[in-house]
């Protein structure tokens, strides 16, 4: 958590506490896409965000038989470069708000 | 361990026909890429915001650069600041793998290539010694004969995702994936009133047939068997059988590409 908020003004102060709060963050979400290989995408998770193979293959399996998955989670600015990094290895990827 | 064994490393022998073949097609994305959608912001060449907040028009554009968010204001303004970034990216990406298949000097820093006749494989008809094939560069005339590669490291992600571009972009003409386009979050771009119509993909029609809820059980990958059936029972006259072919060729060759990264990353000391 950021410690200096009482450097900011209230404003700006209840932006960053709405970006960042743990209980709400942001998600990558990748979709399934037939074109892209099983063996593929799960190498592309395990590359992107280091993930062991088997939590790779598990998010790719997820991805293929409920047609998407959360496979990240965190600060905005986060997600928007993990989502630039699976778009640049081809995979159907975008951001939302966690809601629930 | 030693630092030979750190360096991740494929290895692939291509025939002068396949080296052709991926020329051409890496120079089509090249080409592809480098079209801007839009007319250009007079600050984009200064700060390299490209402008762009529209999904582009052209289908095969449309799969290699998607929206990153569903909701269609984050969209815009997310593509605005990053789809150069991400064209020059897997522009990058072909072009290396071009450069590669090109060259047959070995000038790399990290990939080593060798030249040699060898026994023609998948895409070269029948058997026998590959008798080469000429590759027209430019003003130049490049010799292509048969090329074993051996793709070291980052070039390894380059040869990924250029490979896996190619095949989306076959994949759009061969309609393989179209239906559950529709269920895609980029859907929501076509229903803005002012977005001009025109480069919709053309299985629009029958995506909106299909279950359009992909939270629930995929659905896609039914429809998917049967398209592939319909190209591998297709005549061998049919020019869409050879698209087919290059693209089923490709996949293996991905598929390839993985498993011996994989048995290097389990038995990194038979390496």
């Amino acid at each position: 958590m950021i410690t200096a908020h009482s450097t900011l003004s209230p404003d700006v102060e209840e932006l960053i506490e709405s970006d960042i709060r743990p209980d709400r963050p942001w998600l990558c979400i990748v979709w399934d896409d037939p074109v892209n290989l099983m063996n593929y995408v799960t190498k592309v998770f395990m590359m992107v965000f280091g993930y062991p193979r088997h939590k790779a293959t598990e998010l790719m399996l997820k991805v293929h038989t409920e047609g998407k998955a959360v496979v990240s989670s965190g600060t905005r600015e986060e997600m928007e470069r993990d989502v630039a990094k699976l778009h640049e290895y081809g995979l159907w990827a975008t951001i939302q708000r966690d809601d629930e | 361990m030693s630092d030979r064994e750190e360096i991740e490393r494929v290895r692939h022998t291509f025939s002068s026909q396949e080296r052709y073949v991926l020329i051409n097609l890496a120079e089509q994305i090249l080409e592809l890429l480098g079209q801007s959608a839009v007319s250009r912001d007079p600050l984009h060449d200064i700060v390299g915001i490209s402008g762009n907040e529209l999904p582009p028009d052209d289908p095969v554009l449309k799969r290699l650069l998607p929206s990153a968010y569903t909701e269609l204001q984050d969209a815009a303004e997310f593509r605005r600041y990053t789809e150069d970034a991400l064209r020059d990216r897997k522009r990058a990406h072909a072009h290396r793998i071009r450069e590669m298949l090109l060259d047959a000097e070995g000038r790399f820093e990290t990939s080593f290539i060798s030249e040699s006749a060898s026994p023609s494989s998948n895409l070269s008809s029948g058997e026998g010694i590959d008798v080469g094939m000429v590759f027209v560069h430019g003003e130049q005339e490049v010799q292509l004969s048969a090329l074993t590669m051996e793709i070291l490291g980052e070039d390894i992600w380059a040869w990924l995702g250029a490979l896996n571009d190619i095949r989306l972009a076959l994949a759009v003409r061969l309609d393989i994936g179209g239906p559950t386009m529709g269920d895609l979050p980029n859907d929501a771009h076509r229903a803005m009133p002012n977005a001009d119509g025109s480069g919709e993909f053309e299985s629009d029609q029958s995506s909106h047939d299909a279950s359009s809820n992909p939270a629930n059980s995929n659905p896609a990958n039914s429809n998917q068997e049967a398209i592939h059936r319909k190209y591998e029972l297709m005549t061998e006259s049919d020019p869409m059988k050879a698209v087919y072919a290059v693209y089923s060729w490709l996949g293996w060759l991905q598929e390839d590409f993985l498993k011996q990264m994989d048995k290097q990353m389990e038995t990194p000391e038979d390496l």
